[in-house]
């Protein structure tokens, strides 16, 4: 594990930090509070700045990202691990390195480790590296890597400080989860843990820490900043990480909650938290936001390690600052300032963010009892739902008008989902969400309170909005940070579009959104095969590709819009018709096709049939990263089988520097 | 209990009502959302457990019913008053005819309707049905068992209402008032819940609502769609071709003003009071009345009403400053209300 | 009618229009100035603004009126309705930041 954070620069500072009970909530000094009500953060202290070794241009957030990749790394002593090629990194982060595309961070960490296989970004806001952490576990189960690096970072900018300001919910002292005063403290920072299967691990003698016995995603489907008050989606999360982790409540002997300390989230998680673990009101619930603030992307990591730290000690770790209970709150939330001590073998860890997309992580002491490897069950392809320069289509689209690049045209989003309140999205919502619906529809699904509960959206993304982007820095160029537009901060997010997609359908299963670069959508697409194929708790699964472009983009001819494939169980098929199966699919480093080609083979051990490539550079228009085109790929294969033109065809990706995929449809 | 410590319970603690003049009718089928979408003035944005607050109207886009449209699973349900119940069936029934796989059913049969409000009705309805309901959004319902607890009330303060079977409706009442002994819980009727209606600016159906007005002059535009159309839509395209003539305006008064009593200005008269109620919160009367649009606006201190002529004065409404607005169910309680020092009721 | 009630009415309306186009424009509601009533409610039913529209709002106020609303719930409680804010920006003592003098 390795960790850098507002009390530590490594894991061994950490630990020592959580014994004095201290925590690094200061006066910010990087720039200036003067003009706003709240002064203090939990800024990473006496960082020595490296030098950029050859890239320039790289800021904090990438130097907290290695240090902590590092300490990981040699802890796990990976140089005398498993082969460059077989080791990935899943990367958690809300906003990145500045004025960079959230997945160049990831790429920049993977080659400076010289990590040479599958490199994923995961952004979704305060709950990334939990989420992240989760999909690295999902990674190793799929033989995509024999050891994964995976974490979290972000930086305390002050465009996210006066974002946190402008929505009011910093608090004016220290954060005090589940007490008084209201608000959290913003923090920043990087974890990382390596994973590996425990017979790899035993195997070169390398001697495991903890486990992560499982992971659950959920929509809260309610707001952008808000959580649902009725804490449904923290409920939902940690449910499907139990029954993933093939555990019941009673086993869980601590949680280490959200507990970012606003008014909204306290209450409301802990409800989440109190009926998921069956009213259980003795359970030991803290947070450790009072000690590190709200590091953002890299909280779930940080987070982890904190519970990992703390566990393997016997003990839990403290919520600080703990006045006096608020009404709602846990009755045991470790209210001291050292960690207490405590036995326990399994402790859950959540967190939640902006977008309503909520995810938990189970940690064991010891290496779980689950079966390996997984048992994997088919699954198919039943809706597909476009949106780009050919106007909307679904499933009677025809494959060639989908290699052209262009805008959007102008249509209403009303007649696609009648339901659905248009005004105020950005594009990028509008196309997500009316991809998202037609594919629905293309299938004969309705979506209503149940099915919501156990259909999710993986959405494949590489940029928030442009037009959302913009009118966030405009509102800070024309007024100044103090004033900034709350409204356009919420959509700077790259799950801004996933979390209004979510709320305008009703979906409430897993959520998250990936970036690769380009390839994104067919990796979600990947990922949502793999949770579908191996998980008890979705039906369905929304593997969505989308792009926006801005106004520069009108140089080549890049695609703009979003394709939607709507992936089911086996067994989940409400109406007849040519279904498209998903035979086989698999991920591995960049310019490892083959392999991943190979390994796929293996799986399904085909006939020799005449095969189809939809290869996503041929979807592309231009070559700079995008995710929609490998979505396009995908969807022109799926319509192609439909259509009875073939019977088998690969999907693949590997445009990028971060990862190669390949998947294999048949009638 | 009288209207005036029936006003002050629903503005201090919590007050239960008897909801006969609020019906509800379930709306099922393939084609209940087209139909509803034609016969409702609302867009229809809602999710599963969501409410829109709309109207019914005639064909000359007068208000036939006030109405919550709610969404539940693959149905709907409405909560209209108004008409009565078989007027309310009927209007829908005629309106649907025209639609193909729609039921509209009484479901006030074997149902029974509980209001409940005032800025600690969340704390006396969570004791009954659980702490959920305190997180529950304005506009928004959950299910307590056989509960159905809608969150929506007129009176500006926390407001529920509670569906009950009929068979558990009494036991729901005594329940209720029970657990209520020490919030005070007051049982009120419905002068009680319009007077409040009134002091807080929720249309009244019965009282503003019986004039020959559309929403354009009752400032209720917000209630009304503008891109489909539904029943009366038509006529209120031709009505805003001109300029509307009148407007539904709030006054105050020191001496008391009956529904009917005529408004001057000066040498013209300019109006008609609909509504009007003395408030014992602010200690004085307060009346809507239809003026000319000229005179329609707040600020104009020397209205003279009825044949006695009492002075009025138009102001902005809502002319009380609901305790609900600064009551925070994460922090405080009917048993600590002396603790915080709170704005006074009267704006 | 009396020319100072006149001119008194007339102020409003003028005021009532830059509030409903400040409305209109800075929180991006798909309405035209007709048809947002005077008396409209913000918060919960008419306009039914959020709790991010409230953020924005309360900063055009200040940057277009001059009306400075305190962040805590007694000055939220002052935004009642449309009217409400005209009633807040006429009687800014300065007059608004653009007002012609």
């Amino acid at each position: 594990m390795g960790a850098v954070c507002a009390v530590a620069h490594d894991c061994a500072a950490l630990d020592d930090a959580l014994d004095r009970g201290v925590d690094g909530i200061r006066p910010i000094l990087r720039f200036s509070t003067e003009e706003f009500l709240v002064h203090t953060g939990a800024e990473v202290r006496d960082w020595v700045v490296q030098p950029s070794g050859g890239s320039a241009a790289w800021g904090l957030c990438r130097q907290f990202a290695l240090r902590a990749a590092e300490e990981a790394a040699s802890q796990a002593r990976l140089v005398a691990g498993p082969p460059r090629d077989r080791i990935g990194l899943v990367l958690g982060t809300s906003l990145g390195e500045p004025d960079r595309d959230v997945h160049e961070l990831a790429q920049d960490i993977a080659q400076q480790l010289g990590v040479a296989g599958p490199v994923v970004t995961i952004s979704t806001a305060c709950s990334s590296s939990t989420a992240a952490i989760g999909i690295a576990r999902d990674l190793l189960a799929m033989d995509a890597a024999d050891a994964v690096i995976t974490g979290g970072a972000d930086v305390l900018s002050p465009e996210v400080f006066a974002g946190f300001h402008a929505l009011g919910v910093l608090s004016p002292g220290k954060c005090a989860p589940f007490s008084e005063p209201f608000g959290t403290t913003l923090g920043e920072g990087a974890g990382f843990l390596v994973l590996e299967r425990s017979q790899s691990a035993l195997a070169r003698d390398a001697e495991p820490i903890a486990t992560i016995a499982g992971y659950g995603l959920s929509a809260d489907a309610h707001h952008e900043t808000s959580p649902d008050p009725k804490g449904g989606g923290v409920y939902r999360a940690v449910r499907s990480a139990l029954i993933d982790a093939c555990l019941e409540p009673s086993d869980i002997g601590y949680v280490n909650a959200h507990g970012s300390g606003t008014e909204a989230n306290d209450p409301s998680e802990w409800r989440g938290i109190q009926r998921a673990l069956g009213g259980r009101a003795s359970v030991p619930v803290s947070s450790t936001k009072g000690a590190i603030g709200h590091a953002q992307g890299a909280a779930g990591a940080l987070e982890a390690i904190v519970t990992i730290l703390t566990m393997r000690r016997g003990l839990v770790a403290p919520t600080l600052h703990f006045i006096r209970p608020r009404r709602f709150g846990p009755p045991d939330p470790v209210a001291c300032s050292r960690p207490r001590p405590a036995v326990y073998d399994h402790a859950l860890c959540l967190n939640s963010a902006f977008g309503g997309s909520n995810a938990a992580l189970v940690v064991s002491r010891r290496p779980s009892a689950r079966p390996e490897p997984r048992r994997r069950r088919p699954v198919e392809i039943l809706g597909v739902g476009l949106v780009g320069p050919f106007g909307l289509a679904a499933g009677a689209a025809h494959a060639n008008g989908l290699r052209s690049g262009g805008r959007v045209p102008p249509f209403a989003l009303e007649r696609v989902v009648p339901r659905a309140d248009p005004h105020g999205l950005d594009p990028m919502s509008r196309f997500l969400t009316a991809a998202a619906a037609l594919s629905l529809d293309d299938a004969g699904v309705r979506v209503t309170g149940r099915t919501g509960e156990r259909t999710g959206l993986i959405a494949g993304a590489v940029r928030p909005s442009d037009e959302s982007v913009r009118a966030f820095s405009d509102s800070v160029t024309e007024r100044g940070l103090r004033q900034l537009s709350a409204h356009a901060f919420a959509r700077i997010v790259l799950n801004a579009s996933a979390g209004f997609c979510s709320k305008l359908l009703s979906l409430r299963g897993p959520l998250t959104v990936v970036s690769v670069g380009s390839g994104s959508g067919l990796a979600a697409a990947l990922l949502g095969a793999e949770f579908l194929s191996t998980r008890e708790d979705a039906d369905l699964i929304i593997a969505a590709g989308v792009d926006e472009l801005g106004p520069a983009d009108d140089g080549e001819e890049p695609v703009e819009g979003a394709a939607c494939l709507l992936l089911s169980r086996y067994g989940f098929s409400p109406r007849d018709g040519r279904r498209v199966r998903v035979a086989g699919w698999s991920v591995a480093g960049p310019c490892a096709l083959d392999r991943a080609i190979a390994q796929v083979r293996t799986e399904t051990d085909g006939e020799a049939t005449a095969e189809h490539v939809f290869d996503e550079r041929d979807f592309a228009g231009s070559a700079r990263p995008a995710a929609l085109p490998s979505a396009l790929a995908l969807a022109a294969a799926t319509l192609a089988i439909r259509r009875g033109e073939i019977d088998r065809a690969w999907v693949v990706s590997d445009a990028g520097c971060s990862m190669s995929g390949a998947l294999l449809l048949t009638a | 209990m009288n209207l005036r410590d029936g006003i002050l319970a629903v503005r201090s603690s919590a007050a239960m009502s008897r909801l006969h003049h609020v019906h509800m009718v379930r709306i099922r089928g393939g084609g209940a959302f087209d139909a509803i979408d034609r016969i409702f003035t609302r867009d229809l944005y809602l999710r599963d457990g969501q409410m829109i607050h709309g109207l019914l109207l005639d064909e000359e886009a007068r208000v036939f019913a006030d109405c919550y449209l709610a969404s539940d699973d693959q149905e709907f349900f409405l909560l209209g008053e108004g008409p009565d119940k078989h007027e309310l069936l009927d209007y829908l029934r005629r309106h649907a005819a025209a639609f193909a796989d729609v039921e509209i059913l009484d479901a006030g049969e074997g149902h029974r309707l509980i209001g409940l409000d005032g800025p600690y009705a969340w704390e006396l309805l969570a004791r009954l049905v659980g702490q959920e309901v305190v997180g529950l959004p304005y506009l928004t319902f959950f299910f307590f068992e056989e509960l159905l607890c809608c969150r929506a009330g007129k009176t500006g303060e926390f407001g529920y209402v509670i569906i009950a079977p009929e068979h558990t409706a009494d036991d729901t009442w005594e329940r209720l008032a029970n657990a209520g002994g020490d919030l005070r819980v007051a049982e009120v009727t419905l002068d009680v819940l319009d007077h409040c209606a009134l002091e807080s600016w929720f249309f009244n159906v019965r009282a503003e609502g019986r004039r020959p007005v559309t929403p354009l002059e009752l400032q209720l535009q917000w209630r009304i769609s503008r891109r489909k159309e539904y029943v009366g839509s038509s006529s209120l395209q031709e009505r805003r071709k001109s300029p509307v003539a009148q407007r539904l305006t709030c006054l105050v008064s020191d001496s008391p003003i009956q529904v009917d009593d005529v408004v001057r200005h000066g040498a013209a008269v300019v109006g008609q009071v609909v509504n009007a109620g003395f408030s014992p919160v602010r200690d004085d009367w307060v009346t809507l009345a239809l003026l000319d649009t000229e005179y329609a606006y707040p600020g104009i201190a020397d209205f003279r009403v009825g044949t006695e002529e009492i002075r009025a004065r138009s102001v902005s409404p809502p002319v009380v400053n609901n305790r609900s607005l600064y009551v925070n169910p994460q922090v405080h309680s009917y048993a600590t209300r002396h603790e915080t020092d709170f704005p006074a009721l009267r704006r | 009618m009396d020319p100072s009630l006149r001119a008194l009415t007339e102020r409003r309306r003028a005021m009532l229009d830059r509030v409903r186009t400040m409305l209109i424009e800075r929180l991006n509601l798909s309405l035209t100035s007709e048809e947002i009533d005077p008396d409209t409610p913000l918060f919960g039913s008419g306009l039914a603004l959020d709790s991010i529209d409230a953020v924005d709002l309360v900063i055009h106020l200040e940057t277009d009126f001059g009306i400075r609303i305190p962040t805590d719930q007694a000055g939220r409680a002052e935004l009642r309705t449309v009217n409400s804010i005209v009633d807040l920006a006429l009687a800014v003592p300065e007059g608004p930041p653009d007002e012609p003098a």
